[in-house]
This record gives structure tokens, C-alpha cells and sequence, in this order.
């Protein structure tokens, strides 16, 4: 039997027996829906929880002895990694990079918003310091996220940064005066007139984290949006109106405390962009700041520990094979965030597990009906299917109706399930978006449809049909001719 | 294409009963041939009939279409046998009510391959020569009994079989509609060659056949060659007009029409 003979067969006899094969496809339909909607919601909350709250991709090596205090550790300690850490963690099996991380181990605060609030604000400034090149997507300002300190060769001006001029081969900072107007300092573009060094400098560029903004808008702003002060006059922020903000760091000195024998020193810094690599409660600079910082007001011996290395695995699969390596192999730790993520990721996928299992119950029930549908339809056929192997159809030609048609029917089920899957979807977030308040990180869907799910759905349709259609399928094959001709 | 069965026996078993439907029967049809099996209800014509044309292979001793051992051959090779060399004309028609006429009449192309015919084409031709091209589209719930039966009879010769096994193919028709079915047996018979074994139970059938088997108690009573007799229009019952070509040509084409 040539395949569109068959199906024009099959065509046939799905459209002769439609009601049994719509109450057939009922179950079906509510089970690939449950499943559907359970499995597209565990992926949509996972993927809020872990790679927005979490990022479960970001694998971080801590110090433990940094935690515990120990090397001058704590928030303005040291670390107890160093390169020689960072080599071996490079040969770990599966590991794409390792990037360290360093913190300023000194006390500053941060001193401007006029530009945002309507005037200045002070507050402690925290930050770290990472490899430029791991966040090179990130940055969407036109003042690139790198060391603009850094010593750079040059032929004429025009490879220099704003506010510097090539000289002998190397750019140079112009002189300037902080009296000069701006239409007639010499320090265009990004740059600014350095009070101090009187010479055009760039800002610091700064990465901060979504996380950051997700806590401001979604709990500080919400808290103090009717107060009185300034606190009632904070504006809801963006990434697109916060890009670009500037604002003055004082090195050296905090609200709470200063650095003892070095004098503080103010610097200009620029948000350039939002990263998921960035600190999540703080701001993160290029790492050569940091570690010239760190030597400048902590001493040399602060600046040749990391705080914490943060590895990429070559797949994402290698990950969890990564972290073990890592901490039973080298004995080193993993951020509590890591395996934070780890245990909600668990919850959640137990969670969704426990929903599907219900989705696979139902679906189970709907194939026992499957076959109780199939076996009453292949009782009534049995004439029709004894004329069939009278007029020539094998045992699997018939076997291959009855199978055919329950893949039809599962096919369309499974497409009618995910349609009522996405409805129901579609009606929770509606729900969700109207009556449920702002909280940090509030997905704006519940739900993450992804291609292999509708794939799953389908096939997982077509299986239950198919295992519910399989011993009507063999009965079917079994008619004798010769007694169903008869009537028997 | 001849057919033979040898020492053809048949036993039903329902629990501890056990029934002999046919019993030793020895028979031999050659390939062209017109046979009517007669017998009286229950005298085991239907069974020897389903046994002769591989519907039911449960039985002992042999049975042999042309080269085939009906007993030996695989289940696929039997159907593959039924789909090409052999066709059924059945008293309920057996035509599936949610296909059209042509649908019906193409149904054995369903599960073997055809030698180079468009099916859908010759479907249309065989519904044109049993008198129902204007019918193709019609579902059988729409067609008269005669209709129907000319329907089944098409489709039994979709393949170009070897042999037609018709059991009480008048069974569920008047008697004057039955009559110009058998016209177009006898012309299928006379101008394609093909074998007929007809089943019935109405003696004037069985006078029209070339040779007649009288079946009693699953055994042969009776197995004469006889000359065909054709009944008078007036009177079916009256078989007493001998079969002429000329006379069944007029007659199935005026039941054609």
C-alpha cells in the first residue's frame, strides 16, 4: 500500500468516524494541555529564577578564608586567590576561561545624582574590578568599558581618546584648567578636566547589574514613592536613562571611615551598561583600576589576591561537572549563589515534575479510553475490515489503519492541547500582570514557549494514542474474513 | 487459472461441540468455467465456498488456485493472492456507505499495486460497463439493491482477477433484478473468461451456470455439467428457454441501461 493511498485510506475513515475520534482525542487534549502549560511555566519561572535572579551560567569561585576573615578578608579584605589559582582552575577539564575578580579593599563613597533627583546625594561606594574583555557586550555607551588609564601608542591624534594628544608616540592627557567653561576647555567628548591633575581625563567606566535596578525599582522606589523628602521624589529608573550617568567617587575615604597615611583622591565615573557579571550590590570597574587602586591606598600585597574567579565552561552541560571539579578536586569554593541556584533550580524542576507527573496520569487514563474507544470501533468495523482482507489488506495493512488513524488523532490532539495550553497560559499572565503588585524581578510572562516543547507535546500525544490504540490494532488485524463476512 | 480441492474437510468447534460443515469433498473447476453450488440452507455451500476461495484457511486437505497451495501459502502471499486473482460478489453487497461508488470500486488498489492503471480511471470504466458511470459520485445509501450489487460486482473485477466467487449474489434482490445481474455474470463469464462460482440456494440461478454442484450435509450430492437455461421474462421461475448469446446480450444491455 503506497503511503498517500493510505492516507487518503485513513482520511476516509477518520471522517466516517468522527465522534469517536473527537471523544477519543477529549482526554488527550486536556492532558497535553496540562503538560503543556506546567512544563512551559516550570521553564518560564526557571528561567526568571535562574539566569535573572541567580545566573546559573556564572559559575564563581570564592576564598573561604576571604568569608571568614581570615588574609585581611571580609568586604575591604584580601583574597587567597591568585594567578597561580587561576592557572590550575584553567585546566580543569571543560573549562573555557577564568576570569578573576577583584574588590577594592578600602573605603570610598560616591557624591552626585543631581542629573537624576534634582540634587547631589552621597552614599558608600563598593565595587570590584573585572577582566574588560568578559563584558565587551555589555558596554552601550560610546566610553568603552577598558582601562582608559592604561598607556597607549599612537601616530597622530586621531588614535588618541578624547582629551589626549599623540605625543612621542604615546597619547597624553591634555593640560586644562577645572575654571575653564566647557565650550572652551580643551577636554571634549567624554572627557573631563581633571580637578586635581589639572589635565582632561576619562571617567572610570562602570557595569552595574539588572539585579541592582530590579531591587530599586521593584522594592526602594515602591517603598519611598509617597514619602515626603527626597526619598518621595526618586524617579522609577532604566537601563536606557541610567546609561550614560556620571557621577564623582571619592577613593580613600566613606561615610564610615577612611583610609589612614594616603590622602583620598576624587575621581569621575560613567555608567556604561548593565551586566550579569557585574557585582550585584556595588558597581564594577575594569579590573586595572581596581588592582592599581587597591596598591595605591591598601598596599601591594592587597592588590595580588583575587576575591573570586569567575570560570565559563565550554557548554553549558559541563557546568555541574565543572563545579564539582572544582571543589572536590581543587578543594576551592563556589559562590553560596551557585548552589543557591542549584537548590531553586531543583525545587522548581520537582515542582514541574510533580505537575507533569499529574499531566501523565491523565494522559495515561486518556490512552486506557484510546483503547476502549478503538476496541468498540473496531467491533463495529469488524464487517468493513473482514471486506478489506477479503479484497486483498494484509494483518499490517490493517494494524496500519488503526495506528494511522491514532496518529492522526494524537497529532491533532497534541496541536488542540497546546493550543488550550497556550490560551490558559496567556489568561494566567493576563491574571498575573493586572491583580498580582510589583516585585523585583517580575517576569513580564510566567510562561517560556520554547520549539522543543511543542515538538514534546506532539510527540507525547501521538505515544498515548498510539500505546492506547496498540492491542485494538492487533484485534483488528486478527478479524477472520471469512466469520466477519458472516456477521459472526 | 484452474481450481482443485482435494479430501476438503471443515470442522467448526464451539466448546465440546464439534461440527463437520464440509466433509471430504473432491472437486475440481476449470480455469473459463460458469459453476452454480446449490444446496439448501445449511448444507455447508457457504463454508466450501469461503474454504475454496482462501476466506477461511482452517481447513484439511488441499486447495489449489493455479500454482498455490492455499494451505501453505503465508498470510501476505494469501492476501496478495486475494487481491489479484481473486474477486467477491457477496448477498449484502459489503460496499462501505462512507465511500462513493468509484471510492468502492477502487478499493482493492488500496493494497496492492496496480500494473500501470490509474486507478481513479479504471474505476470509472468498470462503473461505465456495469451501467453505472453516472453514478460514480453516489454513496451506496443512495443506490437501488440492483445498483449496489452492480457496484460490488465492478469492484470484484478491479484486478482483473482470475476468478469471481459470488455468494447468493441475488440473495437480497427481486427477482427480475437479480436476473440482469446474471446477465452480466454470464457476460463477464462468456467475454473476459473468468471463472464464476456462484452460491445460491434459488434453482433458476443455478439453471443459468454451465455446470452445477448440488451440495448436502457438507459432501457432494450431485456435480453435472448442464446446458444453461435462460426464464422467460414473464415468468423467472420458468426456466424452460435454453441460453442463447444472442437472447443474454439483449437482455444486459437493456439491464445495463
Amino acid at each position: 500500500m503506497n503511503f498517500e493511498r493510505f492516507i487518503e485510506l485513513v482520511t476516509q475513515s477518520l471522517g466516517r468516524n468522527r465522534r469517536h475520534f473527537l471523544l477519543s482525542g477529549v482526554g488527550v487534549v486536556i492532558g497535553i494541555a496540562t503538560l503543556f502549560f506546567f512544563t512551559s511555566l516550570g521553564e518560564g519561572v526557571r528561567t526568571t529564577v535562574l539566569e535573572d535572579v541567580f545566573v546559573i551560567d556564572q559559575l564563581e569561585v570564592v576564598d573561604p578564608a576571604a568569608g571568614a576573615g581570615l588574609r585581611g578578608g571580609g568586604l575591604f579584605g584580601g583574597g587567597g586567590l591568585n594567578d597561580r589559582t587561576v592557572q590550575r582552575v584553567e585546566q580543569v577539564p571543560g573549562v573555557d576561561g577564568v576570569y578573576p575578580k577583584m574588590k577594592l579593599t578600602f573605603p570610598s563613597r560616591a557624591s552626585g545624582g543631581e542629573a537624576l533627583v534634582g540634587s547631589d546625594m552621597g552614599i558608600e561606594f563598593i565595587a570590584d574590578g573585572i577582566p574588560p574583555e568578559i563584558v565587551a557586550d555589555d558596554a552601550q555607551d560610546n566610553l568603552e568599558f577598558r582601562d582608559h588609564e592604561a598607556p597607549r601608542s599612537c601616530v597622530d591624534d586621531g588614535e588618541c581618546p578624547d582629551g589626549h594628544t599623540c605625543n612621542g608616540g604615546e597619547c597624553a592627557p591634555i593640560t586644562c584648567s577645572p575654571a575653564q567653561q566647557p565650550s572652551d576647555s580643551p577636554c571634549q567628548g567624554a572627557s573631563y578636566c581633571h580637578g586635581e591633575r589639572r589635565q582632561c581625563a576619562l571617567p572610570i567606566p562602570l557595569l552595574i547589574s539588572p539585579y541592582l535596578l530590579e531591587v530599586y525599582n521593584g522594592s526602594v522606589h515602591t517603598a519611598l514613592a509617597d514619602s515626603d523628602g527626597i526619598g518621595g521624589n526618586l524617579p522609577r529608573l532604566s537601563e536606557e536613562l541610567l546609561i550614560g550617568f556620571e557621577f564623582d567617587i571619592i577613593f580613600g575615604e566613606s561615610f564610615m571611615g577612611r583610609t589612614g597615611g594616603v590622602d583620598s583622591r576624587r575621581e569621575r565615573a560613567r555608567l556604561v551598561g548593565f551586566s550579569d557579571r557585574a557585582m550585584q550590590l556595588g558597581a564594577t570597574m575594569p579590573l586595572e583600576y581596581v588592582i592599581r587602586l587597591n596598591e595605591a591606598f591598601s598596599g601591594e600585597e592587597s592588590a595580588e589576591y583575587y576575591h573570586s574567579l569567575l570560570v565559563d565552561a565550554e557548554r553549558n552541560e559541563d557546568v555541574a561537572l565543572v563545579a564539582q571539579h572544582i571543589e572536590d578536586e581543587l578543594g576551592l569554593e563556589l559562590s553560596d549563589r551557585h548552589q543557591q541556584a542549584e537548590r531553586a533550580g531543583l525545587l522548581i524542576l520537582l515542582l514541574t515534575l510533580l505537575f507533569n507527573l499529574i499531566a501523565l496520569i491523565i494522559l495515561a487514563v486518556s490512552a486506557i479510553n484510546i483503547t476502549h474507544t478503538f476496541t468498540m470501533m473496531v467491533m463495529e468495523r469488524r464487517r468493513e475490515i473482514g471486506l478489506m482482507r477479503a479484497l486483498g489488506a494484509t494483518k499490517r495493512q490493517i494494524q496500519a489503519l488503526v495506528i494511522g488513524e491514532a496518529t492522526v488523532v494524537g497529532f491533532f490532539a497534541g496541536l488542540t492541547g497546546i493550543a488550550v495550553g497556550i490560551g490558559a497560559g496567556i489568561l494566567v499572565d493576563t491574571a498575573f500582570d493586572n491583580y498580582v503588585g510589583e516585585f523585583p524581578f517580575k517576569p513580564n510572562t510566567l510562561f517560556s514557549w520554547s520549539p522543543w516543547m511543542f515538538g514534546l507535546a506532539i510527540a507525547t500525544a501521538i505515544f498515548f494514542c498510539l500505546l492506547g490504540a496498540f492491542l485494538p490494532a492487533r484485534r483488528a488485524g486478527g478479524v477472520d474474513p471469512a466469520e466477519a463476512l458472516r456477521g459472526r | 487459472m484452474n481450481l482443485s480441492a482435494s479430501g476438503l474437510r471443515r470442522v467448526y468447534r464451539t466448546g465440546d461441540v464439534t461440527t463437520e460443515a464440509i466433509s471430504g469433498v473432491d472437486v475440481t473447476i476449470e480455469s473459463g468455467e460458469f459453476v452454480a453450488i446449490v444446496g439448501a440452507s445449511g448444507s455447508g455451500k457457504t463454508t466450501l465456498l469461503n474454504t475454496l476461495s482462501s476466506l477461511d484457511t482452517q481447513f484439511k486437505g488441499t486447495v489449489e488456485l493455479g500454482e498455490h497451495s492455499l494451505g501453505e501459502l503465508s498470510e501476505s502471499k494469501l492476501a496478495r493472492l486475494r487481491q489479484r486473482e481473486i474477486g467477491f460478489v457477496f448477498q449484502a453487497f459489503n460496499l462501505l456507505d462512507h465511500l462513493t461508488a468509484l471510492e468502492n470500486v477502487t478499493l482493492p488498489g488500496f493494497f496492492g499495486p496496480l500494473d500501470n492503471t490509474d486507478p481513479r480511471q479504471r474505476g470509472l470504466e468498470l462503473l461505465g460497463r456495469v451501467g453505472l458511470g453516472d453514478r460514480a459520485e453516489s454513496r451506496p445509501p443512495q443506490l437501488s439493491g440492483g445498483q449496489k450489487q452492480r457496484v460490488a460486482i465492478a469492484r470484484a473485477l478491479f484486478c482483473e482477477p482470475s476468478i469471481i466467487f459470488c455468494d447468493e449474489p441475488t440473495g437480497s434482490l427481486d427477482q427480475s433484478t437479480g436476473l440482469s445481474i446474471m446477465h452480466l455474470f454470464d457476460e463477464i463469464n462468456r467475454d473476459a473468461g473468468m471463472t464464476l462460482v456462484v452460491v445460491t440456494h434459488e434453482p433458476y440461478i443455478a439453471d443459468m451456470a454451465r455446470r452445477r454442484i448440488v451440495i448436502e450435509d457438507g459432501t457432494i450430492l450431485e456435480d453435472k455439467t448442464q446446458t444453461p437455461r435462460w426464464p422467460s421474462e414473464d415468468d423467472p421461475q420458468d426456466t424452460s428457454t435454453p441460453l442463447n448469446d444472442e437472447t443474454s446480450d439483449q437482455e444486459s444491455t437493456e439491464a445495463a441501461s
